[in-house]
């Protein structure tokens, strides 16, 4: 009987999942006719239906083996061990099994890891391992996660740290895909940490989800630092055993997740360095935001062969909408040449926080422009396409800049890096978010001009006199100069280490700076640079109170203002008899004391990542902080006005980094309004380092970037410069792309930034004339051959297209009807023009100048096959039978130089790295440029040799140009300025 | 929660070196489960610690890489683990069917049995509910209770004894749908079919805790 009643319920079971969800009821009502038992069985086996997809589809062998792991895990669980108590099981891992225990003195849950023995029984490593963990952990640093005990029991090893109530990154890409914000800013904090470490000589060896633990507060910790130690060996594979393979195929699942993170030089077993963390934060960060592994495989060898070979496919693929940028940091940390990626993970945090900020900066441009009327829409969204329609030059810009501030975030010019950051953001058609409010009747009057930046103006009361920190002798001084004199003395010559943030005493007869000398600390001088005395062993950024009896000061500079690995505190020093005291713990920085001497100003980093540097005050006797800004700006630099009405401060909230004042009372900290703009210098200019006199006049440091073009000779025979660099363009210019005529007499430029216009003139710079009069942005322009006509790309008709000129300014003429065309190198004959069209495919096309439009046949060069690649033209080669130029990948991102055969229709792969390839008139070496050097690729060899570099912190090389008798190169000179201005806020 | 710290980088160097001991003799297996199969009893003890010590085995790789994100590849590594315990080039192709049948039958004996001793130990031999529900929607099948599942395969047996094969052949046996096929003498949708509807009924039947058809 049984059977047979199972038989029709299986038939009706059968029956009814044929059927759709909604009409199964129906349709068992009546084919079960009345027989509710048989209508329920039926249905509640349909009930299960779904449940049962998974249900014992894991072989028994598994399940038994799990629950033996079950009890071995447990074995621990409800025991002591020293004086903890261990209350679960938190995981298992290949480094041993974790536990949540109780530390029974200190009544403190704690994570307990044991450590598997058969990787504690040398002691040699276990020491190693040990120095390092407790290193790292002594950082103190908020990303990294804290160590209470490093232990033994018998012969069992222990680590207890700290609890993370959370969970780890590994998990949560697991379970959804992590929103870019979000993948930068846990990639941001792993970064801080592995910064702080690689500072300290310590390298992870093992970044991945699994090491990484994500607290609810958004707070990322960084695990195991340390325990890659206990392990010396490394799987070898050789490339050629890689083919074959270690026998490891029944592995795969295993040892999967452990391959994929690891660095090239990992897999092949070489000795590893800090760029292997480097690596593997870049798989870390391609996986969070695509939610795949970049280098995959059936097998672990497939998967470090696939590390050693493989470019890993481009963001882009799986998420279309990726910024360029991303895509950059991301396969720059992910170069398989160790030398060619992120040279230190300080650089890429650099990176990193950069795009956070700009994603921030955009989302909020988008917020606000939804608020925005329908007035302004139309203008908005110009400006826009703008923006779209040059993502490969904006790209090209942004990492030659992005460049340029790790040179100055790592030297001592690093004051303005933040506000550096903010030439990398499109603003398009110069829109703010607050548009900032000029002080009618201001007056700026420029204070030095001398070359190289100078720094940490301080007003003597009066106002007569200016202290500031200069370059100028070689290393950093404290200079003296009358405001409106032009003859600066230098305070501290005395002294070979550098001197620097002097701040005048309140009544101006003493001068508080930071030094070098002797270890480092605060000193006090007279005006004059006499009687020069040690106040206190360490301290930066000095500020007087306003008796002139004690100098307040904080523990840390600005000198690495994103990578800071440790909360600076401000401290109170009494000058006569060297009292300290602690004002406060917390993170705080260029603190500066209220007129009446209440408070202290100060600002600190965000306490939450993504917020931005707020300002604070706190009672200068001790007391709770208050908060003077907030939001998502940097905000950095306060200083009370004369009277203690106002905190005037540094901050990109308009956009750019300018000055603004917020009106506060002095006693209470109340902030009392709104920010205000105080001056709204343009984009490119950044102003910082505020001082006031008595007097009310404020000065401050304008700090922007120069383009300047330069030459050196250079001995094609050797491949080596003969000779200096020369200036050509001096003072505050913002030229690039120089293009010498093939006579040698002329150059041709254009200006960046807004107004882009392209200039000529002589090859020793005199002569210098704007080709252009009117506000259509010109770009790129190229000599033909014969030196009469120079083509360029230009947006007079809308799109850029191409265009050509004669070289005393007349006879312009559209040449291209496509739609973005860009970068016009002329073949050697003249003939022919190759540009390359922005639009969806990428087209690199040669045209025929001397044809009208309508009557070309243009030639399309063979697509690259990938769409997410393109090949941009930028030389001929001497026989007019190739191109060399620059692969991209999707949307602007470099990946290197090729050269197309015009013949054959092939390309062939010089480099993965590069820019601006020029061909030498051996038609045999290429001239191009990459991070800062300008390089020879002899095609012969298929090797490259230096030619030029620059070694100074904050400057940059940028596009070259070179002579027909390849004889000279230009190129564009990339450096920091930075003066010091005096405005004078006249009262109404 | 969780909290994971695990270092495996190191693993790929220890696995190379326990591939190199191998456990146990498939040839040594397979020759006791013919034996068994032929009627002696006696195979079926020396067969035991073989399997255990596999299991043990496996069981090291889980708490290796237990929750390290790799549970995709689990039923590759655990089909690798059965044809580690059974050489099957050395049984003859007619045996092939019977062969199957036989280790099934086994595997499921010493997995039980080895459930029902555990849990007797760690829980003193009382009741040891696992909660399917719980299981099922955490997602961790590997909590199946075999004790439970072997009793709810016997009810089912009562009832339609090919699926209650079809359930120890590839549950138990580690049978991919084919061979099921094969020694089941059906077509691989048949097996399909079973497997699936046996799957329902009997985690109905374990959820519901008792048996609906008495």
């Amino acid at each position: 009987m049984k059977t047979e009643r199972w038989q029709q319920v299986e038939k009706l079971y059968h029956a009814a999942l044929e059927r759709e969800a909604s009409q199964r009821a129906d349709f068992l009502n009546k084919a079960c006719a009345g027989d509710e038992d048989l209508r329920r069985d039926v249905e509640s086996l349909l009930a299960y239906q779904d449940r049962a997809e998974n249900f014992i589809e894991l072989p028994a062998l598994e399940v038994a083996a799990k629950a033996i792991t079950d009890d071995e895990s447990s074995l621990l669980v409800g025991r002591a061990f020293s004086h903890y108590k261990i209350w679960s099981l938190l995981g298992a891992g290949g480094m041993g099994e974790v536990y949540l225990a109780e530390d029974t003195t200190l009544g403190r849950k704690i994570a307990l890891k044991l450590l598997p023995k058969e990787f504690t029984e040398d002691l040699n490593r276990v020491r190693r391992f040990e120095q390092e963990a407790r290193a790292a952990s002594a950082l103190n640093h908020p990303n990294i996660l804290t160590i209470h005990e490093i232990g033994q029991i018998g012969d069992s090893h222990f680590i207890v740290t700290e609890f993370i109530e959370g969970h780890t990154l590994r998990r949560k890409i697991a379970e959804v895909a992590v929103k870019l914000e979000v993948a930068l800013d846990i990639a941001v904090q792993v970064a801080s940490a592995l910064s702080a470490a690689h500072a300290v000589g310590i390298v992870h060896r093992d970044i991945k989800p699994d090491n990484i633990m994500l607290r609810p507060d958004g707070v990322v910790k960084v695990l195991d630092f340390g325990l890659a130690k206990l392990i010396e060996q490394r799987p070898r594979l050789t490339d050629a055993e890689a083919s074959t393979s270690i026998d490891v195929k029944t592995e795969t699942g295993l040892v999967m997740g452990t391959a994929r993170y690891m660095s090239p030089e990992q897999a092949r077993g070489m000795k590893v360095d800090a760029r292997t963390d480097v690596f593997s934060l870049g798989i870390v960060l391609y996986e969070m935001v695509t939610g795949r592994p970049p280098f995959v495989g059936e097998t672990t060898s497939d998967v470090l062969v696939s590390v050693l070979d493989k470019e890993p496919p481009p963001i882009a693929l799986h998420l279309p909408d990726a910024p360029p940028e991303l895509e950059r940091i991301v396969m720059k940390a992910l170069r398989k040449d160790r030398d060619e990626r992120y040279q230190t993970i300080k650089d890429m945090l650099v990176d990193l926080r950069s795009l956070k900020r700009q994603l921030e900066f955009e989302a909020e441009l988008e917020r606000s422009k939804a608020r925005e009327s329908s007035g302004r829409r139309s203008s908005l969204n110009n400006a826009q396409e703008t923006a779209a329609s040059l993502p490969a030059r904006t790209a090209r810009y942004r990492s030659g800049w992005n460049r340029w501030i790790v040179k100055v975030a790592l030297g001592v010019g690093a004051i303005a890096v933040l506000a550096a950051l903010w030439f990398l953001l499109p603003r398009p058609g110069g829109q703010t978010k607050e548009a900032p409010t000029p002080l009618k009747n201001a007056t700026f009057t420029q204070l030095t001009d001398q070359s190289g930046p100078e720094y940490f103006p301080s007003l003597s009361p009066d106002g007569k006199s200016l202290v500031y920190a200069s370059r100028a002798s070689g290393n950093w001084d404290i200079y003296l100069q009358r405001v409106g004199g032009r003859n600066p003395i230098n305070l501290t010559k005395d002294s070979s280490a550098d001197d620097t943030q002097p701040a005048f005493s309140p009544d101006g007869e003493r001068i508080a700076f930071r030094s070098e000398r002797e270890g480092g600390g605060i000193y006090v001088m007279g005006a004059t640079g006499e009687s020069v005395r040690r106040v206190s062993d360490t301290g930066y950024n000095p500020a007087w109170s306003p008796d002139g009896e004690k100098i307040l000061f904080a523990t840390e500079s600005i000198t690495q203002p994103l990578t800071r690995p440790t909360n600076s505190q401000l401290w109170i020093v009494t000058i006569d008899s060297g009292d300290k005291r602690l004002i406060t713990e917390g993170d705080a920085l260029e603190p500066h004391w209220s007129p009446h001497g209440y408070r202290i100003a100060y600002w600190t980093r965000p306490k939450v990542s993504g917020q931005g540097e707020d300002i604070w005050t706190i009672p200068a006797d001790g007391g709770e902080a208050v908060r003077v800004t907030s939001g998502t700006a940097i905000n950095w630099n306060p200083v009370w006005s004369p009277e203690g009405k106002s905190l005037y401060f540094s901050s990109n909230r308009g956009g750019s980094m300018n000055i603004w004042r917020v009106p506060i009372d002095e006693k209470s900290g109340a902030v009392l309004g709104q920010p205000e703009a105080v001056t709204t210098i343009g984009a490119a200019t950044s102003a910082q380092h505020l001082s006031f006199s008595r007097d009310g006049r404020l000065a401050y440091v304008a700090q922007e970037q120069i383009r300047n073009i330069r030459k050196v000779a250079f001995d094609p025979s050797t491949g080596k410069t003969a000779g200096e660099p020369v200036a050509i363009t001096r003072g505050s210019m913002q030229l690039w792309f120089p293009d010498p005529s093939p006579d040698g007499e002329w150059l041709t430029c254009y200006s960046t930034g807004n107004q882009r216009h392209i200039f000529i003139m002589r090859t020793d710079g005199s002569d210098l004339r704007d080709l252009t009069d009117d506000n259509n942005r010109y770009a790129w322009p190229r000599w033909s051959p014969d030196g009469k006509r120079i083509a360029f790309s230009s947006r007079r008709t809308g799109d850029y297209e191409i265009w050509a000129i004669n070289r005393d300014g007349s006879g312009l003429r559209q040449l291209t009807q496509s739609h973005g065309g860009h970068y016009s190198p002329w073949s050697p004959d003249g003939t022919r023009i190759a540009y390359s069209i922005h639009n969806p495919k990428n087209d690199c096309v040669i045209f025929q100048p001397d044809k009208a439009w309508g009557e070309q046949t243009p030639e399309y060069l063979v697509p690259l096959g990938d769409p997410n690649l393109s090949f941009e033209a930028w030389s001929w080669s001497p026989d007019g039978k190739r191109l060399v130029g620059i692969r991209h990948l999707l949307r602007g991102i470099h990946s290197g130089i090729g050269i197309y055969d015009l013949g054959s229709k092939r390309y062939d792969w010089l480099t993965d790295f590069g820019d601006f390839p020029l061909w030498l008139k051996d038609g045999r070496r290429i001239l191009f440029v990459n991070q800062g050097k300008v390089l020879l690729f002899d095609t012969a060899t298929r090797k490259y040799q230096p030619v030029l570099s620059v070694t100074d912190e904050d400057v940059d090389i940028g596009s070259p140009g070179l002579s027909g008798d390849n004889r000279m190169i230009y190129f564009t000179f990339v450096a920091a300025e930075a003066d010091i201005w005096l405005l004078n806020l006249n009262k109404e | 929660m969780e909290f994971l710290c695990c270092c495996d980088r190191v693993i790929i160097v220890a696995l190379v070196r326990e591939e190199v001991m191998q456990v146990s003799s498939p040839n040594e297996v397979t020759q006791l489960l013919v034996a068994w199969s032929e009627g002696d009893q006696s195979a079926l003890e020396r067969l035991v610690p073989l399997v255990y010590e596999e299991l043990h085995r496996l069981a090291r790789r889980y708490m290796r890489r237990e929750r390290a994100g790799h549970t995709l590849q689990t039923t590759a590594l655990v089909n690798e683990a059965y044809l580690r315990l059974v050489d099957l080039k050395t049984v003859r192709w007619q045996n092939r069917a019977h062969f199957f049948a036989v280790s099934a039958q086994v595997m499921r004996r010493i997995l039980v049995d080895f459930a029902r001793s555990r849990r007797y130990q760690k829980r003193g031999g009382g009741a040891f509910q696992v909660s399917f529900e719980r299981a099922l929607n955490i997602g961790d099948q590997r909590d199946t209770d075999l004790v439970a599942l072997d009793d709810a395969l016997g009810a089912l047996a009562e009832i339609d004894p090919r699926k209650s094969k079809v359930v120890e052949l590839r549950f138990f046996g580690g049978l991919s749908v084919e061979d099921t096929a094969h020694v089941l003498k059906v077509s691989p949708d048949t097996v399909m079919r079973d497997w699936k509807m046996a799957k329902v009924w009997l985690l109905r039947e374990l959820c519901s805790g008792k048996n609906d058809e008495d």
